[in-house]
């Protein structure tokens, strides 16, 4: 029998009939794939996915399981299977962002970074698409048992939706040699005015072609991480406690106009060197281009590996003080392990996450890996966190940021962050621009009215910052009128 | 009567069959872009961050992104980069086919090969490659222009400084995108008829008069489509800006593309309507000065 319309006609039916079968046999394995475990649990970082590994399959080395002294995995306590994938963070992030727009299937558990936090919980709470974890919290009084502050970059008007991965303390990394060089001493460094103040003298043309080269901090272009770094020491942050903006306040003036003042566009008060990201960053601190670099917990291992070549003539200390006996520390960055609502094994997703987050043994042996401070104190008890590291110098790094994790200040998220953020970057820009305008008509140095300039300078530079950060300020409280309009209309 | 009966059943037996084989197609065009298209228009009217909650704000929207200062940051930043992209790529895009085209030797293949590679390795990559060129004191750039001037310029940050964004973001598309638009101007080149050549030739016609008044009307219609292609393309700028600011748009905006723009609306601030508004702003816009380009190279033709 032939086909009335010809055989390329019949051809294209069958190849498209063809297709169509793969592709439903396809949707169906994938479907039967997913349906063999009973939790899938997706992080975004190598180290994670395989210390999780470890402790959540159940192993199949016979060797292992033949060890009648080691602790059962997640699986086999639990006699369930969980599909551990790793995902890229972006890819994560975008995937997460459709899945829960369009209502497709979610992973069970997964780790988040915590600035995509405020994208997730924007809306009517009852839209969020993580379980509200706050009632566990409390239940379990996982606040006093883990660094409270690290819940506030989690939460939402009052509502937890994640547990906090880690603690990411800042500190100062530099090398010894170049300090002795320098003739900084670091027991001098208690606030932020004796780190100006002798920084001042660091900057120098040692080679003398014209451009200084020694610095005493890396201080991005525009602010970057020390902005926000700076910010939430000094108690401020881009948005407050109760979502509203933090951009107007005294503390976010005073960390702009010190930035400003001490970067490029600062004249003799200059410190600071924007030494860039990644190997730019790592050479200016090997070059002695800047003695000092912010050190989060999680950069200390990066900078091990980075510049492994300077192990013994590296160290940490606290961040200044803002005033004396304020808090020597921030934070910068942090992740948190989220459950989604539309897990139907809310309680099993629970365990797990108990299981990965509050176990201290397994905290412990996941910082000896990571350098990074988990938030459970009584982790903190583990003699890893005393033992010297040869790359410090024989410091006890682990020890200096579980000291310094009860200062580390809270950091408050929604989605005018990122706006709240970049209105400060630009404001810093134009701060520059004007602050070396302003000091280009100063007097010269020598000259006797240079001081009472130099301070009116300063003056009109913060009127100019509160005035920018105001106006820019009108603008970003308009976008977050229009976030409260999702809100009320859903009460 | 009966045959044309039967006529008319065959007929409308063949229809069946198109309308089953071109069903396919329609059905992924209707779910795939009719109905995301409609979707859009409809959520252009609405503050909303997903399925579950939306609220009608008419115009709103609209009335937003005219009188956002981001949004003229964008047009004007993509416009600059278009105009650039016109009036700096394309010349050099020409220049190096008629160089390319004149040579005959072994060497052409290569020249070809070498100044179209930089397209095939995608703007992802070379974002993020040039954003190590740019480095301050370590980079690349920096570092030759510190060789050529004596010490001058190692310092600066080119993805930092305002006013120092755009002519890297401008560099670095010259890199990637003057061989791909060359190898337009030479296919066009080699068409050109020769006979007409010689003939301008045995008239006396030197090579600035041969190129001008016989190449160049003979390419003329390839040159608009490319000016067309690079302006659209230009206004659907991405990639390039965001990896090699490194995920941000630069101080004060100076990298933010409309489409940065609204990628960052929709996507970083959550506000879909708001992002599906810039949309429709964006799509007419190249619509816009796409007809108005194919317009004035009529009127210049005519």
């Amino acid at each position: 029998m032939r086909f009335p319309l010809g055989t390329a006609p019949l051809c294209l039916l069958l190849i498209g009939i063809a297709a169509g079968v793969a592709l439903l046999g396809l949707r169906a394995l994938r479907h039967q794939e997913t349906r063999r475990y009973d939790l899938e649990f997706v992080t975004f970082a190598e180290p994670h996915y395989q210390d999780y590994l470890k402790v959540i399959k159940r192993p199949t080395d016979p060797a292992i399981l033949a060890n009648p002294a080691r602790r059962r995995t997640f699986e086999e306590q639990h006699g369930v299977t969980v599909n551990v994938r790793l995902v890229d963070g972006r890819a994560l992030q975008s995937r997460l962002q459709a899945a829960m727009l369009a209502g497709t299937q979610v992973p069970d558990v997964l780790e988040i970074e915590a600035q995509n936090m405020g994208y997730f919980t924007k809306g009517p709470l009852a839209d969020v698409g993580f379980t509200d974890l706050t009632d566990r919290i409390a239940a379990e009084h996982l606040a006093e048992r883990m660094v409270a502050t690290r819940f506030a970059q989690l939460s939402s008007r009052g509502r937890t939706f994640a547990l906090p991965h880690d603690v990411h303390p800042v500190t100062l990394a530099y090398r010894p040699s170049r300090l002795a060089a320098a003739g900084i001493r670091v027991e001098d460094l208690k606030t932020w005015d004796d780190f100006v103040r002798l920084g001042r003298t660091v900057v120098t043309d040692t080679t003398g072609d014209g451009n200084p080269d020694r610095f005493m901090l890396d201080l991005p272009e525009n602010g970057g991480h020390a902005l926000e770094i700076l910010l939430h020491q000094k108690g401020g942050g881009f948005i407050k406690v109760d979502g509203s903006l933090g951009i107007t306040d005294d503390h976010a003036v005073d960390v702009v106009c010190w930035l400003v003042e001490h970067s490029v566009a600062g004249g003799p008060e200059r410190i600071g060197y924007p030494a860039g990201w990644g190997t730019a960053m790592f050479q200016s601190f090997k070059d002695g281009l800047v003695l000092f670099l912010w050190c989060p917990d999680w950069f200390s291992k990066w900078l091990e590996a980075e510049v492994g070549g300077l192990a013994g003539d590296v160290r940490m200390i606290p961040l200044p003080a803002w005033t004396p006996g304020g808090p020597r520390t921030s934070s910068w960055g942090g992740t948190g392990i989220c459950i989604t609502r539309a897990s139907p094994r809310q309680d099993l997703a629970w365990r797990l996450v108990e299981f990965l987050y509050l176990q201290p043994e397994d905290l412990s042996a996941r910082y000896a890996n990571t350098n990074i401070l988990p938030p459970v104190k009584a982790a903190w008890q583990d003699p890893v966190f005393d033992r010297p590291v040869a790359f410090w110098s024989g410091q006890a790094i682990g020890r200096l940021y579980a000291d310094l994790a009860p200062e580390t200040p809270p950091v408050h998220l929604t989605t005018a962050t990122r706006m709240a953020k970049d209105s400060t970057t630009q404001v810093i820009g134009s701060a520059k621009q004007y602050y070396a305008d302003r000091l280009d008509r100063l007097p010269r140095r020598d000259d006797p009215g240079w001081a009472a300039a130099h301070q009116a300078a300063r003056q009109d530079l913060r009127a100019f910052v509160t005035e920018e950060l105001g106006k820019r300020a009108i603008l970003i409280e308009r976008r977050m009128a229009r976030d409260r309009l999702l809100t009320e209309a859903a009460r | 009567v009966s045959g044309a009966g039967t006529t008319d059943r065959i007929a409308a037996r063949r229809n069946r069959w198109g309308w089953a084989f071109i069903a396919p197609y329609l059905t992924l065009t209707v779910c795939f872009f009719i109905y995301p298209l409609v979707k859009a228009v409809v959520l252009a009217f609405y503050t909303t961050n997903g399925p579950q909650s939306r609220v009608f704000v008419g115009l709103a929207n609209f009335t937003w992104i005219f009188t956002d200062p981001a949004f003229y940051r964008s047009v004007s930043n993509t416009a600059i980069f278009a105009i650039f992209s016109v009036f700096l790529q394309l010349p050099l895009s020409l220049g190096l086919a008629l160089l390319l085209n004149a040579k005959r030797d072994r060497l052409k293949g290569f020249f070809r090969l070498a100044l179209f590679s930089p397209h095939l390795v995608g703007p992802v990559f070379v974002g993020i490659m040039f954003s190590l060129f740019f480095a301050p004191r370590y980079g690349l750039v920096n570092q030759s222009i510190a060789a050529l001037t004596g010490g001058w310029g190692l310092d600066l940050n080119w993805l930092q400084i305002e006013h120092l964004v755009m002519p890297a973001l401008v560099l670095t598309s010259l890199w990637m995108y003057v061989g791909f638009n060359m190898i337009y101007f030479l296919a066009a080149l080699q068409n050109v008829p020769a006979d007409l050549l010689d003939a301008a030739q045995v008239d006396g016609a030197g090579p600035w008069q041969r190129f001008r008044h016989v190449t160049m009307p003979a390419i003329k219609p390839v040159m608009v489509f490319v000016v067309v292609m690079s302006t659209i393309g230009s206004f659907q700028l991405f990639e390039l800006p965001y990896t090699l600011l490194q995920q941000g748009w630069g101080p004060n905006e100076s990298g933010l593309t409309i489409v940065g723009y609204l990628y960052r609306t929709a996507f970083a601030d959550g506000d879909l309507g708001l992002g599906a508004a810039i949309g429709w702003v964006l799509t007419f816009l190249i619509f816009a000065i796409s007809l108005a380009q194919i317009r004035i190279s009529r009127v210049m033709r005519e």
